[in-house]
């Protein structure tokens, strides 16, 4: 096949199989005629041809049977496997067959099982005249290889159409009989064709106008951009080629037609001698410039170059692309609305944002940093090789801190308290989602911020947290509780990891690392102590698996985390079922242009906002502002303050609800203990009760076994007897089954 | 923190710059050794260790924060609820001295006097490249209301010492806590009412839910 794409073969082996075909002997009674470029070969008895300047075989078959016709013959049969000679055979029938009235003409069409005959005659009875000469056109217009098609509107829906508006079939008549018309918007064929298309799209639609049916039919459904009918300038464009391929096939009974050129049928002509159908614009006096609006609705205008690339991402958000006439004197800028709506975006604050964007693009840019740090990273951290071969790692360790101080700049930051209250729910509902996306990092190092002091003893602040935030707020720092070497979280992390990307609890792999270091030798009695670098390695792995796979942004929340333990089969069955569901949704939603492009919107507000952070990291003065914020109660008494609570909020109805919680919650702000707590923490009953007596505890949970056992000097390490390959899964679950598991005979290898 | 019929609990943490050898002021307090042949078991959160303090028993939970000094973050979740903190810096590097004062700053900010500090020196093996003056250290100790000790890991000296001088100094605190009774009898209670109120307000706070 590639061999006939070629032009030049394809001509060439054309040639050479003529040549042969001329040596044929054939029978007397037979004539044959042979193409050669433009002239036409008559072997045998047959009459000879004239020459014919059809560019396709598709059309040149008619010429060959107009003569055959013209000669005396009256049932042909055409071979074929294309459709379009069979819609031209139909268009042309009627003056074919006024030359010779008794005309027959069958087609031979397709291959295979698929190999039929059909009579052209019986199809032009039953479509009758005007629409069998309008079938090309038709043809033409609902699309076909050379011309542009509707998308998602096949032949049937175009059929369909036309059934239902029969006025254009004169149309269709008139452009058949007159080919290559040019038409213009303004043409009455050119306005039935618009009308046609208006059909085409909405069956019920009264108007004629395909920008209006545009209009209406995105107001209606917001359907995806490629569902709706082109623009009218399109279509004029896509009518203008239907016009020419049209008339191409209408004038095949012609054997050398005069055809314009296809450039003034909305082709354009490129170098390679390809035509393509664009359409370009270009005009000297125009540049692309972009306005943006600044502090105090400060318009700036810029003029952009010619050549510039990535213009999606370099628009700034408070910034819109025109195409600006420089020489027009015109002095307004940009719209009075546009000003306000531009303006707006200086004045986005983290509360405005959409708190799962932040999550995904917090989430997206640590796991980028987490995901370069090499197994080897970890060892030279251990044994504190110089900084430059652990960068990614020391960068990667800085973050928590800096999230956390993030958290907190930005609530003490925020003098009023209806606002610090919402910048406070916002960042427990990202914790949520980076808990969702199993980023433990941030979620840690934001439920850690809101844990700090300087938060923490804001309470008339937290007093007016909704229980649903501060629910979610305990569940997660739940999480955090370091009891039994913080059994919680690894519980959750064991039961994660099996789905990566994770990004795990930074401070905790160090400190296993560490402890694994620390604890042990590098060399016993001058050999080399391999069971310690085997653990190391071993924790080392399990690290880096978990950054192997890259996040997805678009799916990174569907798999929410689930509370039961382990997945059976079902559960992963219905789990899966659900992913789908869930995305088939989302992927809904991403059709939709308006939700794409608000979207893309908010995901480059959250990026811009993440790259302009300023971060406070001084204690003292983040504790300073956390003052004024909320002086202490020494200085203002208490009942002021709950005096004051009621009157800052906006809405009534979230008044209400306030109200309601500050009665709830008043008996518990009367102690002002300075404490790191919030209010009514049940944390601090439990962490107690477990620690004092871990022995007590629930003995079958593994994280209870071996803090105990630290202080039991006869219990040795060990390699577990059975290296377990057959559950990875519990062996590589955390470092703790280990050395649990370890209470065999202790081994040493060395060499 | 309790103390239940004469025996009491407490939870002390360690703090420190890294490498300055709170890992091994642990090791060898609670096993005793410092450079054993075998492997041992190792990286629990928290190593415990049981004393006899004048007839009292006294149980020892002890957190150690190696490896995780870069984050910030956690010391809070580490020194919570802790009755005692041990702040360890190296004598021979000064840095680490000035870690430890962040510490006392911020675990009085934070705890007030309710936590025993006691601020130790180690590796006084290397006592002929120190760099922290005693003297001023312990004149420190002494405006901060910790004690001060010496103490090197390696060779075992002050080690054991250290722990019962800050495990005394938590039972006393204790004991006066307890016969003052007012004060830390009323933090108990509020802590425990604290407990209880949240059971209360779940069922106040799911009505709201239904009406929104």
């Amino acid at each position: 096949m590639d061999f006939l794409r070629d032009s030049t073969n394809k001509k060439e082996l054309f040639a050479f199989l003529t040549t042969k075909v001329e040596q044929f002997n054939c029978p007397a009674s037979t004539a044959m005629y042979v193409t050669s470029g433009q002239s036409v070969l008559s072997i045998s008895s047959g009459s000879p041809m004239q020459s014919c300047n059809h560019e396709e075989a598709d059309t040149r078959v008619v010429v060959h049977i107009l003569h055959a016709l013209e000669h005396g013959e009256r049932t042909v049969l055409v071979r074929t496997v294309d459709t379009d000679v069979v819609v031209i055979l139909v268009g042309t029938f009627h003056n074919l067959a006024a030359v010779q009235p008794l005309l027959d003409i069958c087609v031979a069409f397709g291959t295979g099982k698929n190999y039929r005959f059909y009579s052209i005659n019986a199809i032009c009875a039953s479509l009758g005249e005007p629409r069998s000469r309008a079938l090309p056109v038709f043809h033409a217009f609902s699309g076909c290889d050379t011309t542009s098609a509707f998308n998602g509107k096949g032949k049937k829906s175009a059929w369909q159409a036309w059934q239902a508006f029969e006025d254009v079939t004169g149309t269709f008549v008139y452009l058949a009989s007159h080919p290559f018309e040019k038409l213009y918007l303004d043409s009455e064929s050119f306005q039935k064709l618009e009308r046609l298309t208006v059909i085409l799209y909405d069956r019920t639609s009264s108007l004629s106008s395909v920008n209006e049916t545009r209009k209406e039919l995105f107001c209606q459904k917001s359907p995806p951009m490629e569902k709706l009918p082109p623009t009218q300038d399109a279509l004029l464009q896509h009518i203008r080629r239907t016009v020419y391929q049209a008339g191409i096939w209408t004038t095949s009974t012609q054997a050398e037609p005069v055809v314009p050129s296809p450039q003034d049928f909305a082709w354009t002509k490129l170098q390679l001698n390809i035509c393509i159908n664009t359409v370009v614009y270009y005009n000297r006096n125009f540049s692309l410039t972009e306005i943006t609006v600044n502090q105090g609705d400060l318009i700036k205008q810029k003029r952009l170059p010619d050549m510039m690339c990535d213009l999606v991402n370099k628009a700034s958000l408070n910034g819109r692309y025109y195409l600006k006439d420089f020489t027009s004197t015109d002095v307004t800028l940009l719209p009075e609305e546009t000003i306000q709506e531009l303006g707006k975006e200086l004045r986005y604050t983290l509360a405005d944002l959409d708190s799962t964007e932040v999550a995904r693009q917090v989430t997206l840019r640590d796991f980028e940093i987490f995901q370069k740090i090499e197994s080897s990273q970890y060892i030279y951290d251990l044994w504190k090789f110089e900084e430059t071969l652990r960068n990614s790692l020391l960068k990667f360790s800085k973050i928590s801190d800096e999230e956390r101080y993030w958290v907190i700049t930005e609530i003490c930051n925020e003098p009023s308290a209806v606002k610090r209250i919402k910048i406070i729910k916002q960042f427990i509902r990202i914790a949520k989602r980076c808990k969702d996306c199993r980023n433990f990092n941030s979620m840690f190092a934001i439920i850690s911020g809101l844990d700090h002091s300087a938060v923490q003893r804001m309470k008339a602040t937290w007093e007016r947290v909704p229980n649903k935030y501060f629910k979610i707020f305990e569940d997660i720092k739940d999480l955090m509780d370091p009891s039994r070497n913080m059994s919680k979280y690894r519980t959750l992390l064991s039961r994660e990891q099996r789905y990566p990307p994770v990004i795990p609890f930074f401070p905790i792999v160090l400190k296993d690392l560490s402890f694994l270091h620390f604890g042990n030798k590098s060399k016993v009695d001058g050999l080399i102590n391999f069971e310690k670098l085997r653990c190391i390695s071993k924790e080392v792995r399990n690290t880096t698996k978990l950054g192997l796979v890259p996040y997805d942004s678009y799916l990174m929340f569907d798999r929410a985390v689930t509370d039961t333990p382990g997945p059976t089969v079902i559960q992963a069955l219905t789990s899966g079922l659900q992913n789908k569901n869930k995305r088939s949704r989302r992927d809904n939603g991403l059709r939709n242009p308006r939700k794409m492009h608000e979207e893309v919107l908010m995901s480059r507000r959250v990026k811009k906002y993440l790259s302009n952070l300023t971060v406070i990291t001084n204690e003292d003065e983040l504790r300073e502002l956390s003052l004024s914020c909320e002086p202490p109660p020494g200085s203002a008494p208490s009942s002021a303050q709950l005096k004051k609570k009621p009157t800052p909020p906006n809405s009534p109805g979230e008044n209400l609800v306030m109200k309601e919680e500050i009665v709830s919650r008043s008996s518990t702000v009367s102690s002002p203990s300075s404490s790191s707590l919030p209010p009514n923490s049940p944390r601090t009953i439990n962490i107690n009760d477990i620690e004092v007596f871990p022995e007590i505890g629930d003995l079958s949970l593994e994280e209870q076994k071996f803090p105990t056992k630290l202080g039991t000097p006869s219990a040795r390490i060990s390699i577990p007897n059975t290296p377990s390959p057959s559950t990875p899964d519990r062996g590589s679950s955390s470092p703790r089954s280990f050395f649990t598991s370890g209470k065999g005979e202790s081994r040493i290898s060395a060499v | 923190m309790a103390s239940v019929a004469g025996r009491y609990q407490f939870k002390i943490v360690l703090l420190g710059e890294g490498c300055v050898g709170k890992t091994s002021l642990v090791l060898r307090y609670c096993q005793d050794k410092f450079n054993d042949k075998h492997l041992t078991t190792l990286q629990a959160s928290y190593l415990t260790k049981k004393l006899n303090i004048d007839g009292k028993r006294v149980g020892l939970s002890i957190w150690d924060t190696a490896g995780q000094e870069r984050f910030h973050a956690l010391g809070p979740i580490y020194y919570r609820d802790s009755n005692g903190a041990i702040l360890v810096y190296d004598i021979t590097d000064e840095d680490s001295f000035q870690k430890v004062k962040n510490w006392v700053k911020e675990l009085r900010k934070i705890l007030g006097d309710d936590i025993c500090l006691c601020i130790v020196g180690n590796k006084i093996d290397l006592e002929r490249d120190r760099h922290v003056d005693g003297a001023e250290a312990e004149a420190y100790a002494k405006s901060v209301g910790a004690k001060h000790l010496l103490a090197s890991a390696k060779l075992n000296k002050g080690v054991d010492e250290l722990f019962l001088e800050l495990a005394k100094a938590m039972v006393t605190a204790q004991d006066a806590s307890a016969s003052n009774g007012q004060s830390s009898g009323r933090r108990g209670a509020s802590s425990r009412k604290r407990g209880v109120e949240i059971v209360d307000e779940q069922p106040a706070g799911q009505p709201k839910k239904g009406c929104c």
